[in-house]
């Protein structure tokens, strides 16, 4: 049985979209105190962030990664804040609801792939430097499920499909929707992979709303608080827990990435550095 | 109780297995449909209530029958689908007042008629039902004594609209987490048993976003069902096999009856009831 101070910490990257920027605040604190996570798992965002350190243990990489994906895709990262924040043309907007109900995304598939591809390219999950697992959504069987074997761009693309924006996964005869769905943090999948704490990071931006405007704004509320249930039983498992809930960004602002960093560091700096710092220390083997 | 509208039928004949075997239950907590049946078990008996569920049982498909669940097809099919979901999207996007998928104001309607004996006399057993509080985040307890208690345990969204109570607004438990919660302890009560008829295979699938959304929503539901059914001594599965095999009342009846039947002799041979 392992004593306090030889533990596995592992690593479990929260799903959030745009706001998992944050994750890479994380990693950073983690390199400083020489602490690499012995295991990570990611959801969503957290798969993409995750996969990427994982491969490389290089946060500068990671954070390069992150801005020049920003600015290659910033048009079509313009077009997406249009659409959602419903700040486009009419003919935008009945474009979107026609989509809506005709296509099983509004974005293009090829999007995220390709992306997805250039990080990647051909790795596969035994090319990262340490145990790396990714949850995705079954979306017949209405289960998470694990994958920690195969090509990385597949599954990283599979955890990350965010619902409506981009279209369903095929790998292996399933359909997968984005991890985040049920498991916005994996905690549990972290231990399966031979932690033996884990550090959770939620990156969810879950404002209390008091006014509804219409039906549609009472289900999504009910959605997120569903989202909020399941984090919280969730995150229980974990033995710490970092949540950046002062973000307020909607999942889409990839644009904002300067800010959700700058944001993320000093919230990191008030709540969280010196605590990480004390449970990395605990933890750590003694020489 | 919980339950879609066919398998929720399966409760009546589940209940008649745990009458005779169990006798009458303490109180009948519910949510969702099952508010319905358990309503007119507590207040009218067993016989009344299957009466009344197999009399006007294609009444209540012919207002919970929703298009979402349908499977267009052929081209008319997909054409006529197409137009119901993009009425319903814009339904709900424009107002908290008005049907989304089920047209809300009859239904409730024919419920105020047709439940009106709750004015008139107090239940064999007391009901309970449960509902969502979306401003607190919260589950609440509310007893059944009139019809107009049913309409907030019965705003299972996004099919029925929410209930607006003055500020606050209520959806039923189901909708959140397809289960009602296990009922507050009370000293009588020795044993809670869960009646669950949520299925947790029916996906809408994925031909649009619309659906995946559904679908994911859907999902969530499920698995916080899957974590509250956890906090019940006992539970009967009543969703399986898919209720759209044989949906006749008769069958459906039956059906409840054997499988809580079968489940009541396992757990007392397992003397699981000592």
């Amino acid at each position: 049985m392992s004593s306090s101070t030889d533990s596995k910490i592992g690593l479990a990257l929260g799903a959030g979209g745009a706001r998992g920027f944050a994750h890479l605040i994380v990693l950073q604190k983690l390199q400083e105190l020489d602490r690499t996570p012995s295991v990570i798992t990611g959801s969503s965002m957290g798969s993409v962030i995750g996969a990427a350190y994982a491969l490389t243990m290089n946060t500068r990489v990671v954070e390069k990664m992150i801005h020049h994906f920003v600015r290659k895709l910033s048009p079509q990262i313009q077009t997406l804040v249009k659409r959602l924040e419903g700040k486009g043309s009419w003919s935008d907007q009945l474009d979107m609801a026609l989509k809506t109900l005709t296509r099983t995304s509004s974005l293009e598939a090829d999007t995220l792939y390709s992306m997805l591809t250039e990080v990647f390219g051909k790795a596969r999950f035994s090319d990262t430097k340490v145990p790396f697992g990714v949850v995705a959504t079954d979306l017949e069987k209405g289960v998470t499920e694990f994958i920690d074997s195969g090509f990385l761009v597949d599954a990283v693309c599979a955890s990350s499909t965010v619902p409506g924006a981009f279209p369903p996964v095929r790998l292996g005869g399933t359909q997968f929707v984005d991890g985040g769905v049920l498991r916005v943090v994996p905690v549990f999948e972290a231990y399966q992979l031979g932690a033996d704490r884990v550090i959770g990071v939620d990156v969810g931006d879950r404002p209390v709303q008091q006014e509804f405007a219409s039906s549609l704004e009472i289900i999504s509320y009910l959605n997120a608080i569903k989202e909020k249930r399941i984090l919280e039983s969730d995150l229980g498992g974990a033995s710490f827990r970092i949540f950046f809930d002062s973000l307020s960004l909607p999942w889409y602002r990839f644009d904002q990435s300067i800010e959700i960093l700058q944001k993320a560091r000093s919230h990191f700096e008030t709540y969280y550095a010196k605590e990480l710092e004390r449970f990395v220390t605990d933890h750590t083997p003694s020489t | 109780m919980n339950g879609n509208s066919l398998s929720a039928i399966r409760q009546l004949g589940a209940a008649r297995a745990l009458f005779e075997n169990l006798g009458k239950p303490l109180r009948i907590a519910t949510t969702g449909v099952g508010t319905l049946v358990g309503t007119f078990l507590g207040f009218q008996g067993l016989d009344a209530a299957s009466r009344f569920f197999s009399e006007h049982f294609s009444t209540f498909l012919g207002f919970l029958d929703v298009s979402i669940f349908s499977r267009p097809q052929n081209f008319m099919e997909k054409g006529t689908r197409f137009l119901a979901d993009f009425a319903t999207l814009v339904r709900a996007s424009s107002s908290t007042g008005k049907r989304i998928f089920v047209n809300s104001q009859q239904f409730f309607a024919y419920l105020s008629d047709q439940f009106s004996f709750l004015e008139e006399k107090a239940g064999d057993i007391p009901v309970f039902a449960s509902v969502f509080d979306i401003h607190s985040e919260s589950m609440q307890w509310r007893q059944i004594h009139k019809p107009s208690d049913l309409r907030a345990p019965l705003a299972i969204v996004p099919y029925i609209e929410p209930c607006t109570q003055g500020k606050k607004v209520f959806v039923s438990t189901q909708s959140f987490q397809g289960v009602c919660p296990r009922f507050p302890e009370e000293k009588e009560i020795s044993l809670h048993l869960c009646l669950d008829s949520t299925s947790e295979k029916d996906f809408l699938g994925s031909a649009s976003s619309f659906e995946i959304l559904l679908s994911c929503d859907k999902m969530r539901t499920q698995e916080l069902k899957r974590r509250a059914l956890s906090g019940f001594d006992r539970v009967i599965n009543l969703w399986e096999p898919s209720s759209s095999e044989d949906a006749r009342f008769i069958s459906l009846f039956q059906q409840g009856f054997v499988q809580a039947s079968v489940q009541v002799h396992k757990w007392k041979k397992q003397n699981l009831f000592l």
